[in-house]
Order: structure tokens, then C-alpha cells, then sequence
């Protein structure tokens, strides 16, 4: 079938991702898919991971130097992929993506209560951490913060755990594990289970009749940031 | 001024127009051009004029008369071999410019130097005279002007992994992507093409254009939740000579079950059928009307006949398209030739023999190209085979190319294709490709980095866009090494890079990669950008 941009300058644009794992990529060009109308062509993979190679790999003694939210937040504040990336035509937005559970680390000085703000509170104090890194206007302006409450799973338990505000779940990929191995589903961490399971994202009708975005306010206010930012 | 002086002046003229040693250091020669341009031993080289003159009342006359020189009654016989001759194959003179029609026995048969060589001599001793040889070089053989042409748009439809892709082309068109994203596949749509319009649409005509022939149904695109069409549509928009030439293929196999079918085009015989209909009509003319009718039929007539001959000229640029995919075994003349295309074969057959037919401003640029081979003297091709039988190759190759590595002993420095390295037979088919006035004004290239030093990539990439400008060539090239990009200067419309992708249905499509118009701040190289996958056509889920 063929796919049908919601707005017509997206035909030919592409939007990048800077995330912190390749199953994570998979929900968010779901997202994409489904608030744009976009194919998933149009939706770029930016490595942080491919600036180094085997022999720096080796050398480092964790992984994490390379992956995870510390390759993210590496590139934030260097700009090299993004800028490259932002330099071509086509090419007007990224995608930047964080999760929570890690947030101590990366730079929160501290955990908002778990109230019922708790979500939108953190959210807002990691979005603020992203925009300090980039620190440029431009590029602050180019970007879309998908910054996941916990974890990414918590936004694929909105479709998994219907219904229930993910938001509040400590431990989310291990709940959605559970789901999954009940259901006899894969539970695999990578690009294509992760693109499976988040295909429902990628159905504007389907998020919009199941309401999975009130579940969770981190997915909601990531959406209603790329509507807003890209119809403008 | 002084008589050897002169004699002296005209050996490094007809030198430097790219006569040979042999015919240069001859004084029947130099004198004989000292005649043809009219200069006496005092004369300025700016004063040069020219004349039509005859070989024994003429030119000899003016060596006896200015050059203090007696000849022997048969000396006829050596001006005619060691001046006359090579003069004429070298376009420098004229055979009976003012009466073409005498008969070459006639006492009156005379020559005269081009109007091209008395302008180029009257050059010499200025600060202009290498800009007026190399003019010279150019223009000296007519088939070194090339047709002005370029393909300007194409859409493909149905024809493998593309469902409806179009491209606007550049004259140097890169095209990157992941393995199997359906890059050779646009390429094999233009040879689909081509073969349509060398009337060659079968498994022969398509194998020899570097076509991979699958059954027609694999042919024709095959995607899951797809109907099947029943042709594949290429349209190609271009111009020649400014102007527009359309070209509409509709093909189909004509037994979609048989892998060695014959293909025909839907165009072309709905096309027939049209003016079968129109003239049907037209036969029944009302004759109050006749000399209107003949007027405008006349009309139509001329301007189909003009259009025709920037479509005939497409037709047959077209038709020479090729994919060239090169291995080193026929590079070296150890395969046996495959490929019916000359003079190149699609896998790298024949360089030698086009070398050797290089007249001297081909040759000229490929060595002035082939400087970024710091070891090579010369290239040399041993039409004869004589080196074979002093032992320079061990026999397996058919080649007859060579190459003088200057830092070796004079004696002992001539490597044949066989034994050279293999960069250099790649680089020097590639500028050989790009040169030559005989080999196709459109082609592609697949895999160009084969075989080549990432640097040498880029530098190759520099070298075969200004070729291209120089030479009227466009060209398709894909690759998979991010060096070649750095040889792209992607603010030159005439420099195209293209991302080949497959959308989420299979789809392949192309995307232009093109800087936005602030560059202010770039301070990072295509290669970086595309390992990073800033560009994407890199796979992503590793």
C-alpha cells in the first residue's frame, strides 16, 4: 500500500534517530510511521556507534562508553552526526531519544516524587538536559525528544497492558516480558521483534481508537511534539 | 637567423603537434613543413602563411632556393614517405585543397598546411603556444568532437525490485545504497533500453549489455501483494543539441515463460498502428482542400524530419549503452573475450587495441591523467607481438599492452599487462573509457572502487568528472566505498549522488543527496557522512 504523508512536504523528507539501542529505533519509527503517514524510508538510523571501530571497542572497558544513553548524550554535545545529518536537504528533523531509568546517571540532580506529575515533571527535566547538550537554537528547534518514562517497553505496554497507565510501572521491560512470554510472543531486544511487536504505532487509526497515547504521557506529549513541530 | 636554427624550430613544432620522433628528426620534414608555412630562414613564425605547393616545383624549390639543399632526382619517393605521408595522416596538411577531384598520379597534385596548423604555428615563441597546441590536438580529428546530449530524466516502472522510481540525472551520476537495494538494477533498466534501441532485444543483446537475464516473470517486478503488469515502462527524457527527445519503452516478453524469450516494445506498435489509423483517414481528401493539405503535410513532413535526426542521434547514443563490470583476468587478456561489444568488452576486454588506435590528443590526456602513477614512464602497445618473444609475458595473455616503470633499467623496464599491477589496468580502462572517441557517449560503471587505494578512489572520481565535461560522457557509476564520494563536488549540478533504497512495501527508489545551500559550517567529507549514515545506504539493524 502505498504511504500517504499527513503533510505533503514530508514526501520527500527524512527524519532522523539518535537512540539509545536499535529495538528502541523500531517503536519510535513505528510512532513516526503512524502521527506522519511516513514510510519507514523516510526514517534515518544516526549511529553515534559507527564513529569508532573494533579497536576502540576493544579498548574501552565497557560497552556502555559506546551504547546506551552515554553515546546519545556524547553526541548531543558533540553535534557531529546530527550536523552532518541536518546539512543535506530533506533533512529538517531528528529524533532524539532518551530513557528515564537511567536518568540519575546521565545528569537529573533529582527524581521527581511518583505523583501524578511524576511523568511529566521528569520528561521535562530531560528535555531540558538534551537542549542544554545541543545548546544551539537550530538544532533545538530540529528536535523531537522521545524521552521514554523508564523505559521504551512502558510505551509498548500501552498496547500490551491496555489500558493501564505505564507510566507508574517500576520495572517495565520485565512486566512486558512477562505479557509477551504469556502470550507465547518473542521477547527479543532487537530492531525486528521490537518493530513487530510496536507495528500497532504505526496505525494512526488504531492509536487514535484504542487511546494507547492516555496511557502513557511521555508517548502523548512525544507525539503531540512532532505534530506540532513538524506542521509548523 | 640561422638555417639550422629554423630546421631546429620546425623538429619541435611538428613535435609538439604530436608527429612522431622518427618523422620529427627527419629533414626532408622540417623542411617540408618550413615550406608548407612559407618560412624562410628569416621569416617570423608569426608571419606564416600558407600556400598550396607541389612536391618537386614547390616545396623542394624552397629548400634549394632558402635552406641551401640539393636533391637527387629520386628523392621524391622520401619526401613523399617520411613527410607527405605522415602530414596527411596526421591531418596537418591538405591533398589538392583547391581541386579535390584531380587523380593522385596528376603532376598538379599540391598540398597546404590546415587552416587550424597556421594558426596554431603562428603561436610559436608566445606565451600562448601550449594553449594553441593543445587547441590544436583537439580539433585536429574531426571524431574528437563529441555530440552534444545529455539525459536529463528518467522513470522506470515494473522492471525487477523497481515499482515506479524516477531520477534526474547529472552528468556524473554515483549511486550508493545497501547490498540489494536494487542499484544494478537501475542500471540494467537503461540496458533494457539500449537494447531497444539497437534493435537487440534478446538474451544475446541483453547478456552483452551487462544485463543479469532472469525468467521474464522475475523480470517484470514480482512483489507479494501486487498485481503483476504485463510490461515494463522505461521513459527517458533528453536533449540533443537543446533539443527535447522523448523515448518510450512499453516491453514485454513475447513467451514470459522461456528465460531465453525475445522481448518487444508496446510503443513501437502502437505507434505503427496510429499512422496506419491516421493515413486510413487522411486517404479520404476532400481535393477543394488539396493544396492546404499538401502545405501542411509538407510542414509536418520537415518538422518530423528535423526531429528526426535528434532522435535518430539519441537512438544511437542510446544504443551504445553498456554496463561495465570489470575483472582483472580480462583486463589482462588472460580471459577469453566474452563480450561482444567493442571496443571495449563490458568485463575489460580490448584495451589494448583501443590504446593503440589513440590518435595524439587521446593520447595526450591519458598520460597526462595517468600522472598519478608516480613509477609509470609510458605506455606502450606491441601491435606485432614482438615482446612476447623476447620473454616479456609468459604467454597466457592475449593482451598486447605494456608498461615502462621508469625507475627500473633502461633495458629491463617493460611489464606487461599480464605482470602489471592491477590499479593500474582499471584506472587506465576507466580513462580509456572516458578518452576515446569510439566508445559510448552514455554508460555505466558497476563497482568502480574495485581493486583501487581508497585515495586513488578519489582521485580517480576528480579526474573521470572533468573527462566527462571534456569528452561529452555521461555516466552511471555505483559503489560501495566511501572514498569515491570524496572525489564529488556535490555544489556542481553536473555532479550527481543518489541514495538507492528500498521502501517498507520492497520498493527500490532513488533519492538525491544534495547539500542545503548555507555550507558555511561543513567541515565534514561525504565518506565520514555516509559511515556515520547521515546519507543512509547503510544497513541499519547491525
Amino acid at each position: 500500500m502505498q504511504f500517504q504523508p499527513i503533510f505533503s512536504k514530508l514526501m520527500d523528507s527524512i527524519i532522523g534517530v539518535i537512540s539509545e539501542g536499535h529495538a528502541d529505533r523500531a517503536v519510535i519509527t513505528n510512532i513516526l510511521k503512524g502521527t506522519l503517514g511516513i514510510d519507514e524510508s523516510n526514517i534515518r538510523a544516526l549511529l553515534p556507534i559507527n564513529k569508532t571501530d573494533e579497536t576502540d571497542r576493544s579498548r574501552e572497558k565497557t560497552v556502555e562508553e559506546f551504547g546506551g544513553w552515554t553515546s546519545v548524550k556524547n553526541e548531543c554535545i558533540e553535534k557531529r552526526i546530527i550536523s552532518q545529518f541536518l546539512a543535506l536537504e530533506g533533512q529538517d528533523f531528528i529524533v532524539i531519544h532518551l530513557d528515564t531509568a537511567e536518568a540519575n546517571q546521565y545528569g537529573v540532580q533529582s527524581i521527581p516524587a511518583k505523583d501524578e506529575t511524576y511523568g511529566e515533571k521528569l520528561r521535562g527535566l530531560v528535555v531540558d538536559l538534551i537542549d542544554g547538550w545541543l545548546g544551539e537554537q537550530e538544532i533545538i528547534d530540529a528536535t523531537l525528544h522521545a524521552v521514554a518514562i523508564e523505559e521504551t517497553d512502558a510505551w509498548l505496554l500501552t498496547i500490551y497492558d491496555a489500558g493501564k497507565n505505564s507510566i507508574n510501572s517500576a520495572d517495565p521491560k520485565k512486566k512486558l516480558g512477562f505479557i509477551l512470554s504469556k502470550a507465547g510472543a518473542h521477547t527479543t531486544s532487537d530492531y525486528d521483534n521490537y518493530l513487530k511487536l510496536s507495528k500497532t504505532f504505526s496505525k494512526a487509526k488504531e492509536v487514535k481508537k484504542y487511546r494507547y497515547l492516555d496511557s502513557n504521557c511521555s508517548l502523548k506529549a512525544f507525539v503531540e511534539e512532532i505534530v506540532d513541530k513538524i506542521k509548523d | 637567423m640561422s638555417i639550422e636554427i629554423r630546421k631546429g624550430e620546425s623538429e619541435l613544432i611538428l613535435r609538439d603537434l604530436g608527429l612522431p620522433e622518427i618523422v620529427c628528426k627527419r629533414n626532408v620534414a622540417q623542411l617540408t613543413f618550413l615550406a608548407l608555412c612559407n618560412i624562410k630562414p628569416e621569416t617570423k613564425w608569426s608571419d606564416a602563411t600558407k600556400r598550396s605547393m607541389t612536391l618537386s616545383n614547390d616545396i623542394m624549390a624552397f629548400g634549394e632556393k632558402y635552406y641551401e639543399e640539393t636533391y637527387a632526382s629520386n628523392s621524391r619517393e622520401s619526401f613523399r614517405k617520411l613527410a607527405i605521408r605522415p602530414f596527411l595522416e596526421q591531418n596537418l596538411i591538405l591533398l589538392n585543397p583547391d581541386d579535390p577531384s584531380l587523380k593522385p598520379t596528376s603532376s598538379n597534385t599540391h598540398y597546404a598546411i590546415t587552416d587550424l596548423v597556421l594558426e596554431t604555428v603562428q603561436q610559436y615563441g608566445t606565451d600562448r603556444w601550449q594553449e594553441a597546441i593543445s587547441n590544436f590536438k583537439f580539433n585536429q580529428f574531426p571524431e574528437n568532437i563529441s555530440t552534444e546530449f545529455k539525459i536529463t530524466k528518467a522513470v522506470i516502472k515494473n522492471f525487477k525490485s523497481i515499482i515506479d522510481n524516477q531520477i534526474e540525472l547529472g552528468r556524473v551520476n554515483v549511486f550508493i545504497g545497501e547490498n540489494g537495494c536494487g542499484k544494478s538494477n537501475i542500471l540494467e533498466a537503461f540496458a533494457l533500453a539500449s537494447a531497444n534501441a539497437s534493435k537487440d532485444l534478446n538474451f544475446d543483446g541483453l547478456y552483452s549489455k551487462g544485463v543479469r537475464i532472469a525468467r521474464p516473470d522475475l523480470m517484470v517486478n514480482s512483489f507479494a501483494d501486487k498485481k503483476q503488469s504485463s510490461t515494463i515502462d522505461i521513459n527517458i527524457e533528453s536533449t540533443v543539441e537543446s533539443t527535447e527527445v522523448d523515448l518510450k519503452n512499453s516491453l514485454y516478453p513475447v513467451n514470459p515463460e522461456d528465460i531465453y524469450t525475445e522481448w518487444k516494445d508496446r510503443t513501437e506498435e502502437e505507434a505503427v498502428q496510429k499512422i496506419i489509423d491516421s493515413l486510413g483517414e487522411e486517404m479520404d481528401i476532400d481535393l477543394d482542400n488539396l493544396v492546404l493539405f499538401r502545405a501542411i503535410a509538407n510542414k509536418i513532413s520537415k518538422q518530423r524530419q528535423q526531429k528526426q535526426y535528434f532522435e535518430n542521434t539519441f537512438n544511437q547514443i542510446l544504443a551504445d549503452f553498456s554496463i561495465f563490470d570489470l575483472n582483472t583476468r580480462s583486463l589482462r587478456g588472460i580471459v577469453p573475450v566474452d563480450s561482444r561489444k567493442t571496443p571495449l568488452g563490458i568485463n575489460g576486454e580490448g584495451l589494448d587495441l583501443l590504446i593503440s588506435t589513440f590518435n595524439s590528443y587521446e593520447k595526450d590526456e591519458l598520460l597526462k591523467s595517468l600522472e598519478l602513477f608516480s613509477w609509470l614512464g609510458d605506455i606502450k602497445t606491441d601491435k606485432n607481438d614482438r615482446l612476447k618473444l623476447e620473454g616479456l609475458k609468459p604467454g597466457r595473455s592475449s593482451s598486447t599492452l605494456y608498461f615502462i616503470d621508469r625507475f627500473m633499467q633502461k633495458q629491463n623496464n617493460t611489464l606487461s599487462a599480464e605482470n602489471s599491477n592491477e590499479g593500474i589496468l582499471h584506472v587506465l580502462f576507466y580513462l580509456a573509457l572516458f578518452i576515446s572517441s569510439k566508445t559510448p557517449s552514455f554508460f555505466a560503471i558497476d563497482n568502480i572502487e574495485t581493486a583501487l587505494n581508497p585515495k586513488l578512489c578519489q582521485k580517480l572520481i576528480k579526474i573521470l568528472v572533468v573527462l566527462a565535461k571534456k569528452r561529452g560522457k555521461q555516466v552511471l557509476i555505483t559503489t560501495h566505498n566511501p572514498a569515491i564520494l570524496d572525489g564529488l563536488n556535490l555544489t556542481d549540478d553536473d555532479q550527481r549522488l543518489f541514495e538507492v533504497y528500498r521502501t517498507s512495501e520492497g520498493n527500490t527508489r532513488t533519492r538525491r543527496i544534495k547539500f542545503k545551500s548555507d555550507l558555511s559550517d561543513k567541515d565534514f567529507k561525504l565518506s565520514e557522512m555516509w559511515m556515520n549514515g547521515a546519507l543512509g545506504a547503510v544497513p541499519t539493524n547491525f
